[in-house]
């Protein structure tokens, strides 16, 4: 066992999974390819076969650039001190590598690349991706760290010797002295090792105090601005900025009276963030209002569990919708309308606002979010009034703002364009019925677009949306129908969030991505309050959010899953957690359970997750079955062989050279079956020479074949010779007398 | 090598060379887990912590039950390499063994070494403590490894504890266990090469120049007559004889005789110690590489050369002897191995203060044997002995060696405020 080029493949594995792990962390596969075919580029000069590390001058020459580098980085990024310091560290670890290197240096290398995984974990945490490389990482630094101790050891003793020696006697290192096995013997105690690691560092994990305030370090950093899609402003004017981003930002798990929904993947769902009342033409985009911004939010306190908004009506069935949001800068909970109630484990308090209903984070919060919410499915009624009683004291059910019932850009026109809309559909006097016919007929008239006419003149988008071009994308419908609703004194205000359609089967939960972000309208009915209505072609949306299928599609789901599941169940625990784990652990050893029944209990609940079939659970049962099977004898086999090897002393040989003299010698394993058949064993510390002399001095002729076998082995193993036809016939003939004698004789 | 029944082992444990690096790493972590308050930073102070338990844990068990058994050698020589064997047997069936170092110690506890044993001593025995390292000792396995150690003076080297430790996988902390293994390796004087000429000189020939002992035995010239023996060659039966006597007589034949070299070993002479040799000049990277070597007195000097003319003079293949004046010590010249390692072994536990008391006192010691050459504290050389034995001095020895530059030649050398060298701590006492 050669420790010195082991440790140095192994650090190099370990170096470039550091930067790979870096690279994605910080989204970045520029640096990922540049890094890495340096980091290569330089341990092929350092170590390949060139074999030639940069001089010394060279080496610190280019730790000069790399502090020049820094200075750089830091005042392109603005002041990100953690991206630039981990850029440098990449840098340090190129130079390292490409320099010469003793164990000190090797030391040293470990260290930086282990400051950058950490600076890595800090700027990208909460990615699935990046998990599973940190753990690849975390298995190979155990790896390397255990043969780098080996080496330090091997150059302690070298050293100790050194200094206890005369002067100028030159003393070599300690030779390395090891037995038989130690390869695999050294794998089995790395994992023995690597699998105690885990088991200590899992309760570590559990019970270690956390201040429940995390994911608020990088909240300015300019890879903490990580966004999901979502804007609180519409723009007119060009194309919708995260049009087919396929990035997945949240998931939305919804269920009724526990029981997941019906039919879910025929259903749509539109998320909504924030509400958009104010049009400023000249900028051509809808924002918020001026007096919604915070004026009348209301702080909920979810610190004690489910937080009630709203009395709901009798007969009214109520949803609880579960989101897992992955790690975004804004501060807004997206939810669906009506908002009846909120609970979170991870959030101590939100600010509502009644009008816009907006539910938003008192501060930036940059880690990933589970929360709940509860909205009433099918059942319309205005839950303004129990909104503003909460909020103000008292019940009111006044109107909105004047303000949302105002539009000044070409009103007339507008007007004219949208009475004739309504009259030609009969719609009546309700505000609710003449604002879906207006929707229905943009629906069936214009033409949905991702693709935005160019502005050109003085003349609105909306305007030229409306009567011109009359192709756009969500935006623009939403933006056409507030307008035509106002001009003809509907209420009405654009809404933007997500539309939400694709289910995942395996999570049993919506996904919610990047390009899944869409606009609609909301109109007031003085009966049911706030209502949204999608102008939006639902076809076009559906073939435009359609995730690309194909065989890489049931990869992504299961990814997908495991993300949010790793989401959930991992990046999400917190204070809260830990206390609710606490509180169950409590309420189980209170009451008279086990263990293992509540695990049972838990692996049923997640087998009903999953709602397998019963055929289904049979087909997995029964591949699984041999699986296992498979799995055993592959592994019988490798044990077998393996002692096959040790038995024929082939363990030392190259892989290629020992299965080829495995097959010649099975003649010599097929005469110590023989013989043991019989009550005779060869003893692990006997020579095959010693076997055959010893069998040969009991009895000469009964043993006789048994010294021509141990010869044609000999031969064979350390003579290299071949088992060519006429050895072939020779073995056979001898194995064949040596049967009879052992019968006979 | 005496040696004596081992006790049974003690076990500590201790912080590791990487311990304080490793301290260091868990502070790093656990301070910007607790700040950034991210998952995966917790997870990783988990397993740095982890990788803490399992460190105080594995060595334990990898070193519990492993039995060594020191192999010392029965004598060294004094600035040569002697090897420390030891055996390793590693009882355990499920568990092997990775990283063990071993290493000798003295004294009660860690540090003992420090206060007993010849590190301890002054000048010290030893410049630092024998190390050896096995990689792997496989479960039910035995190993062989070694632990090279430079004696620095002549005497009994006294070998107390066999220390195996181990801080393998991750080195916050060490495991220990030490056996109790008392032995003592018997050091030989510091053995230089001499220029041939001298040995040339110093040893007695026949003055008729044949190389001949006048004993029977050979097959040289005639020496005499005896009854003839079943096994003598039919050449050398006397026929004249045997016909007039009627039983057969054979010849005996004279022997070679090697050339003797007696050396006279005269530490009478305290005034000796004083005389100082004459400086050399070296180089400073010389002088500072022999800064810890201490420089050999008067009659450690004398008693290295008696030593290495005596193994120049085995070596040319002469009849060594050795008398010591002043003690009893008197050995007649011979040839062989063992005879060699006689002498080797008296000049080894020589004192030299006793045989100058009791020479003080008046006590002659032994005689019978007369020396060829005398190695004497001081005066002057007399290489050609024309008034009886040849005489060389202590002071002058820089002189007769043949490589002034190699080996422990810097020994011979004195320089200006000199000082003994100090003894090299155990590495992970420097740690």
């Amino acid at each position: 066992m050669e420790v010195g080029p082991l440790f140095r493949r192994l650090v190099f594995a370990q170096l470039l999974l550091g930067i790979i792990g870096y690279a994605v962390a910080e989204r970045n596969p520029g640096l990922m390819m540049i890094a890495a075919a340096f980091a290569a580029l330089a341990w092929y000069m350092a170590e390949g076969g060139v074999g030639r590390p940069l001089p010394r001058a060279a080496t610190n020459f280019g730790v000069l650039a790399g502090l020049l580098w820094l200075l750089f980085d830091l005042y392109r990024q603005g002041g990100d001190v953690l991206v630039a310091m981990c850029h440098f560290l990449i840098w340090l670890q190129v130079v390292m590598l490409a320099s010469p290197k003793r164990n000190r240096e090797y030391g040293q290398l470990l260290v930086v690349s282990l400051t950058l995984m950490v600076g890595a974990t800090m700027i990208g945490g909460s990615s699935f991706l990046f998990a599973l490389l940190w753990v690849a990482y975390a298995l190979l630094a155990i790896s390397a760290v255990l043969v780098f101790q080996l080496e330090l050891m091997r150059e302690r003793v070298a050293n100790a010797n050194r200094r206890a020696a005369p002067p100028g006697m030159r003393v070599a290192a300690p030779e390395a002295v090891f037995g038989r096995g130690v390869r695999w013997q050294f794998r089995v105690v790395t994992l023995a090792t690597a699998a105690g690691v885990v088991v200590v560092s899992v309760p570590v994990f559990l019970f270690w105090p956390r201040s429940g305030e995390g994911g608020t370090l990088f909240a300015d950093s300019r890879l903490g601005r990580r966004t999901s899609g979502f804007s609180e402003r519409a723009s007119m004017i060009g194309a919708p900025p995260q049009q087919g981003n396929p990035e997945a930002v949240m998931t939305l798990r919804l269920r009724v009276d526990g029981e997941p929904l019906s039919r879910p993947a025929e259903r749509q769902w539109l998320l909504r963030g924030a509400a958009l009342g104010r049009y400023d033409r000249r900028n051509r985009v809808w924002s918020r209002l001026r007096a919604d911004m915070g004026t009348f939010d209301r702080q909920i306190n979810l610190e004690t569990g489910l937080a009630r908004l709203v009395d709901l009506p009798d007969g009214a069935r109520e949803i609880t919708a579960e989101v897992a949001r992955l790690a975004t800068v804004e501060r807004v909970l997206f939810t669906l309308q009506p908002v009846t109630g909120l609970a979170s484990e991870h959030v101590s308090a939100v600010r509502f606002d009644p009008d816009t209903q907006r539910v938003v984070l008192p501060e930036t919060r940059t880690g990933p979010i589970v929360y709940r919410f509860r909205t009433v499915l099918g059942e319309r009624f205005n839950p303004l009034p129990q909104y503003h009683r909460a909020g103000r004291g008292e019940e009111t059910d006044e109107e909105p703002a004047a303000t949302l019932r105002e539009w000044t850009v070409a009103a007339e026109r507008i007007r004219r364009r949208a009475k004739r809309i309504i009259a030609r559909a009969e719609a009546g006097t309700a505000n609710q019925v003449r604002a879906r016919a207006l929707a229905r007929h943009l629906r069936e008239h214009y033409r949905y677009s991702l693709r935005n006419p160019p502005a050109s003149g003085d003349t609105d988008p909306i305007v030229r949306f409306l009567f011109e071009h009359k192709r756009g994308h969500c935006e623009l419908y939403a933006g056409a129908l507030a307008a035509m609703a106002r001009t003809i004194g509907i209420p009405a205000r654009v809404v933007t969030g997500y539309r939400v359609s694709e289910y995942n089967d395996l999570g049993g939960y919506y996904v919610v991505r990047k390009g899944h972000a869409h606009a609609w309208t909301e109109i007031y009915d003085p009966s049911r309050g706030w209502m949204p209505v999608d102008a939006t072609p639902p076809q076009a949306v559906d073939d435009e959010h359609a995730v690309a299928r194909g065989w890489l599609a049931p990869f992504r789901s299961v990814y997908e899953y495991l993300e949010f599941a790793w989401l959930r169940v991992f990046v999400s625990y917190d204070e809260a957690d830990q206390r609710a784990m606490t509180a169950g652990a409590r309420k189980a050893a209170g009451r008279e359970t086990s263990w293992f029944a509540d695990t049972w209990r838990a692996v049923r609940h997640w087998i009903d997750e999953l709602r397998l079939t019963r055929v289904t659970i049979g087909f997995i049962a029964f591949f699984g079955f041999f699986i296992l099977l498979g799995i055993a004898s592959l592994v019988r086999s490798l044990v077998v062989r393996r002692r096959r090897f040790a038995m024929l002393q082939l363990t030392r040989l190259p892989p290629q050279e020992r299965r080829s003299l495995a097959r010649q010698l099975r003649f010599y394993l097929t005469m110590l079956d023989m013989l043991e058949r019989h009550g005779i064993v060869r003893p692990a510390w006997q020579s095959p020479f010693q076997f055959a002399e010893r069998l040969h001095a009991e009895a000469p002729e009964k043993f006789e074949p048994v010294l021509a076998l141990t010869d044609h082995f000999y031969e064979i193993r350390f003579g290299h010779r071949r088992l060519d036809e006429t050895r072939t016939a020779s073995v056979r003939a001898h194995l064949k007398r040596l049967e009879r004698n052992l019968i006979h004789l | 090598m005496t040696g004596e029944a081992a006790t049974s082992p003690r076990a500590r444990i201790g912080i590791g060379p990487a311990g304080p690096g490793y301290v260091l790493v868990i502070g790093l972590v656990v301070g910007l887990a607790v700040y950034a308050q991210i998952n995966l930073l917790f997870w990783g102070v988990g397993l740095v912590l982890g990788g803490l338990v399992v460190s105080a844990i594995l060595p334990v068990l990898m070193l519990s039950g492993v039995e060594a058994e020191r192999m010392a050698p029965s004598h060294g020589v004094a600035g040569e390499t002697t090897i420390l064997r030891y055996k390793l047997v590693n009882p355990k069936g499920w568990l092997p063994v990775f990283g063990l170092v071993i290493r000798e110690s003295w004294g009660p506890g860690r540090h003992g070494w420090r206060h007993a044993g010849p590190l301890a001593e002054d000048p010290p025995r030893l410049a630092g403590s024998p190390h050896g390292w096995v990689l792997h000792l496989g479960p039910t396995a035995q190993a062989h490894a070694d632990a090279p150690c430079w004696p620095r003076r002549r005497g009994t080297l006294a070998l107390e504890k066999v220390v195996l430790m181990s801080w393998f996988p991750f080195g916050p902390l060490r495991r220990e266990v030490e056996l109790d293994q008392p032995a003592h390796i018997l050091v030989y004087p510091h053995i230089f090469r001499l220029a041939r000429r001298l040995v040339v000189r110093t040893a007695a020939y026949d003055p008729l120049g044949a190389q001949q002992r006048e004993r029977g035995g050979g097959n040289e010239e005639f020496f005499g007559l005896r009854p003839y023996r079943p096994g003598d060659s039919l050449k050398l039966i006397d026929w004249k004889h045997s016909a007039r006597t009627g039983q057969l007589v054979s010849r005996e034949m004279t022997q070679v005789a090697p050339p003797r070299l007696v050396v006279g070993l005269d530490l009478s002479d305290p005034s000796g110690e004083a005389v100082a040799p004459p400086p050399r000049r070296r180089s400073a990277t010389e002088a500072e590489t022999t800064s810890r070597e201490p420089v050999m007195g008067a009659t450690e000097r004398a008693i290295s050369l008696a030593a290495s003319l005596i193994c120049e003079g085995h070596l040319a293949g002469y009849q060594v002897g050795l008398v010591v004046f002043g003690a009893d010590t008197v050995y007649p010249p011979h040839h062989s191995v063992a005879h060699r390692g006689r002498l080797l072994e008296a000049l080894a536990r020589l004192d030299a203060e006793e045989i100058r008391r009791r020479a003080a006192a008046g006590h002659k010691g032994a005689t019978g044997v007369d020396p060829t050459v005398v190695v004497r504290l001081g005066g002057d050389d007399d290489t050609e002995g024309r008034r009886g034995p040849a005489i060389l001095s202590a002071a002058s020895m820089h002189k007769h060696v043949s490589d002034p530059t190699g080996g422990a030649s810097h020994m011979l050398a004195r320089r200006p405020g000199a000082r003994a060298g100090r003894a090299t701590p155990p590495p992970e006492e420097a740690a």
